[in-house]
C-alpha cells in the first residue's frame, strides 16, 4: 500500500507516493535522482549512503522514508552553494582524498556532523567520527587529512 | 535492503495502543525502535512474515530521570541522547553504559535506541550485558497490566524474550547502590561496526575494604543468552580486590564459560579472551571505585 508523504530534502519539500518499505536511500536515488548518496553494503555498515537528518548523520539504507516525517534531510547535493563547494568538499579535492569517489559523499556527510559538534577534532576524534564509513581504496590517510584541513579552514 | 513483506508502518500515539496493536496483528507485527537491529536482521534474511512495523517514535519514551537511588532510561532514548546527557555521567555506577555506547559509529548512535537493543535479546549486542551487570529492571506494559521485570529474567533464547505476546518495554530502571560502586564494559570486535567477538560487563561495590556482591556478565559468541560468571563473582565477593583476586576471578570466568567458534573467532580464542576482558574490566572498575 503506497503512502502519500511530503519529504524535506535540501531545503525543498517534495510530495511523493511511495511504499512503506522503501528506504530513504532508494527514495533519494530513484524518486528524486539525487545519486550522490551511494548504495554500498545496503545493510548499514559501509557508510556510503550517509545523509543528515536534522543535522544528525544516518545510514539512509536503514531508514524507512515514511518514518522521516517533517525532519530535514541533507544530502551531499545540498551542502554546496551553487558552484562554491563546501569547505569539506574543497578540502577533499585539495588533499586528493576523493580517490575512487564511491565512499566520498558518505565520508563528507559524516565529517559534516563531526565538525558541527566538534569544530577542531584531534586525529583520533576524526578517525572515531568516521568509524561508520569504509573506504574500499583503504585511502584513509588522505581522508583524515582532508577533515583536518577543513577543520582548520573552519577555525580561521 | 527492503523488507518485502511490509505493508504498513504503524505509529501509535499512546502507550496503551501498542499492546492492542500487538494483539491485533500477532506474529505479523514487530516493534521498531531506531530500526537498526531490524535492518540487520532483514539483511540476513531473519525476518519472515512481518507485515507491520510498530514505530514507537511518536510515544513519549525518550525521558532520562535521575534520582538519588536510580536512573530511569526511556526505551526510545538513543545512544546519542544518552551520550549527550548529564545523567549518564552523574555516578561511577553508570560508567559501563558510557563504555558501551562509545563503540558504535555515529550513524548508529543517532538512530539506535536503548529499548531496541535490549528487546532484540541478542548476546552479541552490548547494552544487554551492561544492563545485566547493573542489575537493571525493564518496565513492561501489556494490555491488562504493567510490571517491572529484572533484565536477568528477560532473555530466554536468541531473539526471544520472556515477555508475553502483547507486552513491550517502555523503559529501564538502573539502581544506584548506596555503597561505593563502579562498573566497566569492554569488548573485542573485528571492525567498528561489527558484532562483538566477546564482551564483558562488571559491577563492583566495596564497603569496609571488602568487595560486596559483584556482577560479571559475558556477551558475544558465547551462547544464546548472555552468560553470568557466578563462580568468578564468588572469587571477588568478600575479597579485598587485590591483583591476585582479580587474576583468579578472570581465570575462573574463562574456565566456567563454554563459547562457540564461528567466522569471527574460534571457541578457544573466545575462552582465553573472556579471561583477559574480565581482568581488564575488574581493574578498570576498581580504579573507578578509588576515584
Amino acid at each position: 500500500m503506497k503512502k502519500n508523504i511530503s519529504l524535506n530534502v535540501n531545503g525543498e519539500a517534495r510530495d511523493l507516493c511511495i511504499p512503506p518499505n522503501e528506504t530513504l536511500l532508494d527514495t533519494l536515488r530513484t524518486e528524486m535522482f539525487l545519486t550522490g548518496s551511494k548504495q554500498g553494503c545496503d545493510t548499514g555498515g559501509c557508510g556510503c549512503c550517509t545523509v543528515l537528518i536534522d543535522g544528525e548523520s544516518r545510514y539512509s539504507c536503514m531508514t524507512y522514508t515514511v518514518t522521516v516525517g517533517e525532519r530535514n534531510v541533507t544530502t551531499i547535493e545540498g551542502i554546496s552553494e551553487g558552484e562554491t563547494l563546501d569547505k569539506l568538499q574543497q578540502a577533499f579535492v585539495d588533499t586528493g582524498a576523493v580517490q575512487c569517489g564511491y565512499c566520498t559523499c558518505g565520508m563528507i556527510m559524516s565529517a559534516k556532523q563531526l565538525l558541527s559538534t566538534n569544530p577542531n577534532p584531534s586525529e583520533s576524534e576524526i578517525r572515531k567520527g568516521l568509524s561508520g564509513n569504509l573506504c574500499r581504496c583503504t585511502g584513509y590517510h588522505k581522508i583524515v587529512e582532508a577533515v583536518k584541513v577543513a577543520a582548520q579552514s573552519e577555525v580561521k | 535492503m527492503a523488507l518485502t513483506t511490509l505493508t504498513n508502518i504503524l505509529r501509535p500515539t499512546t502507550v496503551a495502543d501498542v499492546p492492542r496493536l500487538l494483539k491485533e496483528h500477532g506474529d505479523s507485527a514487530m516493534i521498531m525502535g531506531g530500526g537498526t537491529f531490524i535492518h540487520g536482521l532483514v539483511a540476513r534474511g531473519l525476518v519472515t512474515g512481518v507485515e507491520k512495523l510498530i514505530d514507537l517514535s511518536a510515544l513519549n519514551l525518550g525521558q532520562l530521570e535521575l534520582s538519588r537511588k536510580s536512573l530511569y532510561i526511556g526505551a526510545s532514548v538513543t545512544y546519542a541522547a544518552l551520550e549527550r546527557s548529564s545523567e549518564a555521567y552523574s555516578n561511577e555506577t553508570l560508567h559501563s553504559l558510557l563504555d558501551a555506547i562509545a563503540y558504535p559509529p555515529q550513524q548508529i548512535k543517532n538512530a539506535a535506541t536503548v529499548g531496541g537493543c535490549i528487546a532484540g535479546s541478542c548476546p552479541f549486542l552490548d547494552l544487554p550485558i551492561v544492563m545485566l551487570a547493573l542489575d537493571a529492571s525493564a518496565h513492561v506494559c501489556g494490555s491488562t497490566r504493567e510490571r517491572l521485570v529484572p533484565v536477568e529474567e528477560l532473555f530466554v533464547s536468541l531473539f526471544q524474550t520472556s515477555l508475553a505476546d502483547d507486552e513491550f518495554m517502555t523503559g529501564f530502571t538502573v539502581p544506584l547502590p548506596s555503597n561505593s560502586t563502579a562498573s566497566s564494559f569492554e569488548k573485542l570486535e573485528t571492525t567498528a561496526n561489527d558484532l562483538s567477538i566477546v564482551s564483558a560487563g562488571v559491577r563492583l561495590s566495596s564497603g569496609w575494604l571488602k568487595a560486596k556482591p559483584c556482577r560479571i556478565f559475558i556477551g558475544g559468541g558465547i551462547g544464546e543468552v548472555p552468560f553470568r560468571c557466578v563462580q568468578a563473582e564468588e572469587v571477588i565477593n568478600g575479597s579485598k580486590l587485590e591483583d591476585h583476586d582479580i587474576d583468579r576471578a578472570a581465570q575462573t570466568a574463562a574456565d566456567e564459560i563454554e563459547p562457540f567458534g564461528d567466522h569471527r573467532a574460534s571457541a578457544e580464542y573466545r575462552k582465553k579472551m573472556t579471561g583477559v576482558l574480565v581482568a581488564r574490566n575488574l581493574r578498570q572498575a576498581r580504579s573507578r571505585l578509588n576515584q
